[in-house]
């Protein structure tokens, strides 16, 4: 009887299993992350830019949820693998109940490893609209870029050129005449500018400027992109671990309903009940 | 340590836009006080000379400050527009630098109106 009840738990364990999706999305949706595309985000480049979004997932309710269950996981991968090896030792009764704690072993795996996709998705989903919301707000940021201002730009640039070029000759027509020392402004300007330029060489030569003079506007898109991009691809991978997961849940329903008819067989094989009640085996013992 | 990073950020974003925004102004106001000067009728022309050297100079100064003025950069008012549609008339000491010219000269010229012209000229009631 009591191995008749030890069966029924297990079939229940498997049916459990397949119910594993349904459920871990539920807890899932419990755990949030809201980024905000706000402007000091936008204005950062890519490495900044990644470490930051990063370090607000890690900060947030969902970020701390993912980490608590990677932790759960690790645990209950390694009861898996102890209770594997343990089965493989055991005999009779003792192998029958490991072989069922390990059933609900990778039920439990298989919920936490489901409730973990669930995360992983609500954070790339997340991740997607951080992007978009920050490609729009870049985007309106070019579209200000109207005509007349990059034609205002264009004539800026040819001013400054035309007067950086006229300088000597200025110095020569202004100056000399009248033998006046250059002004305050002009000599340290002169002398500030080397010292700017020698900065500029080395920030690009930082090593944490890795896209050192691509820090525009448009490698800011271009790298957003590429973000976006990669995030479609987690969510493609997403999609077949989940596939993985369901079949992983079949496979532990069909073990159950395995170990279940063994169990049932086995109760069978030890009860006293005949297995078939004929006359004929009786026929001796009528016959004198 | 996350108070510091931020520090540096708002550092970096900040830096970029540290530059004066009222040099275009000052310089209009000093172009003024140039042209008064040299159309100010009781002046004598080495009152006129003198005072404009020093003025000149301070004018030359003005204008590279204003042509290396970031926070002017693409500044899309009808003021930053005007001032960079008509180069000669904005940086006059450059230009009549360059022209070996006089400033009045760049000036009256950018009116139309040319020195031999206003040398021809003669006064009386129309």
């Amino acid at each position: 009887m009591s191995i008749l009840l030890h069966s029924r738990c297990l079939l229940a364990a498997g049916l459990a299993a397949l119910a594993i999706i349904t459920a871990s999305t539920a807890q899932a949706a419990t755990a949030e992350w809201r980024p905000q595309a706000s402007e000091t985000l936008v204005r950062l480049s890519g490495h900044l830019l990644d470490k930051s979004i990063n370090q607000d997932f890690l900060g947030s309710a969902l970020g701390q949820a993912l980490a608590e269950t990677d932790g759960e996981l690790a645990l209950t991968t390694q009861t898996l693998g102890d209770l594997k090896a343990a089965i493989a030792r055991a005999e009779g009764d003792v192998r029958i109940d490991l072989r069922h704690q390990f059933l609900g072993e990778k039920r439990e795996w298989l919920n936490l490893m489901s409730r973990r996709a669930d995360m992983r998705r609500i954070r790339v989903e997340t991740e997607v609209a951080l992007y978009e919301d920050m490609l729009a707000e870049l985007n309106r940021g070019n579209a200000a870029m109207m005509p007349a201002r990059q034609e205002l730009i264009v004539r800026q640039d040819a001013a400054a050129e035309r007067l950086e070029s006229s300088l000597a000759a200025v110095d020569n027509a202004v100056l000399h005449p009248i033998a006046v020392p250059q002004s305050r402004y002009q000599e340290t300007y002169a002398e500030n500018i080397s010292a700017i330029e020698a900065l500029a060489q080395a920030i690009e030569a930082h090593h944490m400027n890795p896209s050192a003079g691509a820090a525009g506007p448009l490698t800011r898109i271009e790298h957003i992109r590429a973000k976006m991009v990669e995030a479609e691809a987690q969510l493609a991978i997403l999609d077949q671990e989940e596939t993985m997961l369901g079949y992983m849940a079949k496979l532990v329903a069909l073990d159950a309903l395995a170990l279940s008819e063994e169990a049932l067989d086995a109760e069978l094989a030890d009860s006293d009940l005949p297995g078939r009640v004929g006359p004929a085996p009786m026929v001796e013992l009528f016959i004198d | 340590m996350r108070a510091f990073t931020a520090l540096i950020v708002a550092a970096l974003v900040t830096i970029g836009s540290a530059a004066s925004a009222g040099s275009l102004e000052i310089l209009e106001r000093e172009r003024a006080l140039v042209l008064e000067t040299l159309l100010d009728p009781t002046l004598t022309p080495a009152e006129r000379q003198e005072s404009l050297a020093t003025v000149r100079l301070r004018l030359v100064d003005l204008e590279r400050m204003v042509v290396r003025d970031e926070s002017l950069r693409g500044r899309n008012t009808p003021v930053v527009r005007r001032a960079f549609a008509d180069y000669e008339l904005t940086f006059l000491a450059h230009t009549s630098a360059e022209a070996n010219t006089t400033l009045l000269d760049i000036w009256l010229a950018r009116l139309g109106i040319g020195s031999e012209a206003l040398a021809v000229a003669r006064r009386g009631w129309r």
